[in-house]
């Protein structure tokens, strides 16, 4: 029959994480050592008051990704996720504005002097609607007057953008940019006629 | 003249063991580290974070720790030392921050009691818990740093052989060392602050 248990016994009873066997040795003790089981009621006192007063610090709250993820962030990935985001939309940009071997690059202009199509601006711009037969209207030179039709350039829905004329030097080839707030340009037209 | 060491004074940057000398036997390669990394990364964020009031500045210390381990991870051993290591240093810097952050925040007390001048509810009441949390975190300031490591972990759920690792030592301590943190947080506190527990 052992005797008095020590009180880190006491404690580690308290969490049920003393070998099976010595729980239950140490529970048949306290049932007969009236002295083992005030001590076990105060170490167990104070392990609730210390742990209510340690539980006010609050567990630092998970980003959004994190949750998302459902595991732990890493913060070298989370850097490297968003240089792969500016990346990957400074490609998307520097593709949209590279100019076509053999042609001159495009600058923005002023819009032509003299009567054409209204353009509101910002305009409310759903790349989704403007996707799909347009395509091939675009690519036929169309006239301003049939030069309502988008292109779209990405999958991105925006809200809000601006349209920027564009047109090649030296030539008569002009285009509208859909530019998102981003500064990225969302859908072209071709406006050039004759 | 005759010398003789009464003890040692641990600096804040903890040292490492010169090579040649492993804590263990094997090293800690790649794959080990992110094991480590992906185990304890979390864990040491949450326990630094809750101590600083700041999970921003958590991460950073965190990964800092990890940074140093990533450097020395030759010389250290992959073992249990490597654990207590990982954690002692977090510990200690984030004791560091949590010191730093109370002086930024007795400073910035001035501008809070002026705006409780027409206090609503919800303001007094984040304020009462935000003191609270200040006090419970200058007594964990106060303690030994495994100390307060010891009462942070438990109460973000480690077991006891999680805890041991964490900090080097057997499961069968545990209790003991429990025990002895909790009397001793509660006795600072109560003589901080009175009874107020």
């Amino acid at each position: 029959m052992r005797e008095c248990w020590p009180e880190g016994d006491l404690r580690a009873y308290l969490d049920w994480e003393l070998p099976a066997e010595d729980q239950d040795r140490l529970a048949a003790h306290l049932e007969t050592c009236a002295e083992c089981r005030d001590r076990y009621a105060e170490v167990a006192r104070r392990a609730a008051r210390v742990s209510s007063l340690i539980d006010v610090l609050p567990e630092p709250v998970e980003d959004a990704v994190a949750l998302a993820g459902g595991g732990s962030r890493s913060p070298a990935r989370g850097r490297w996720a968003s240089a792969a985001l500016a990346l990957a939309a400074a490609l998307a940009f520097t593709v949209v504005m590279l100019p076509k071997p053999g042609k001159q690059p495009a600058q923005a202009v002023a819009p032509p002097v003299g009567p054409r199509p209204a353009e509101p601006a910002p305009a409310v711009v759903r790349p989704a609607v403007i996707r799909g037969p347009v395509v091939r209207r675009a690519r036929m030179h169309s006239p301003v007057s049939h030069a309502d039709y988008y292109v779209s350039l990405d999958n991105e829905p925006i809200e809000t953008a601006r349209v920027v004329r564009v047109s090649l030097e030296d030539s008569d080839v002009q285009a509208d940019l859909i530019v998102g707030p981003d500064g990225l340009a969302h859908a072209i037209r071709l406006v050039s006629i004759k | 003249m005759a010398e003789t060491v009464i003890g040692a004074v641990q600096p804040f940057a903890e040292p490492l063991e010169p090579a040649g000398t492993r804590t263990d036997e094997e090293s800690c390669d790649g794959a080990q580290f992110d094991a480590l990394f992906q185990k304890h990364y979390p864990r040491t964020v949450a326990m630094v974070g809750r101590l600083t009031g700041d999970r921003g500045q958590a991460e950073e210390i965190a990964a800092d720790v990890f940074a140093k381990l990533a450097q020395r991870r030759g010389i250290l051993g992959d073992g249990a030392g490597v654990v207590a290591w990982l954690y002692r240093v977090a510990m200690n810097a984030g004791l560091d921050a949590a010191r730093s952050n109370a002086r930024r925040r007795r400073r910035e007390a001035t501008a809070d009691a002026e705006q409780l001048r027409t206090p609503t509810a919800g303001a007094l009441e984040e304020m009462l818990r935000e003191e609270r949390r200040a006090r419970v975190r200058e007594i964990l300031g106060a303690l030994k740093a495994r100390d307060s490591q010891l009462l942070l972990l438990r109460s973000s759920g480690l077991s006891y052989r999680e805890l041991a690792q964490t900090m080097g030592v057997q499961a069968t301590s545990v209790g003991t060392l429990l025990a002895r943190a909790e009397a001793e947080f509660e006795r600072r506190y109560r003589a901080r602050f009175g009874d107020d527990l």
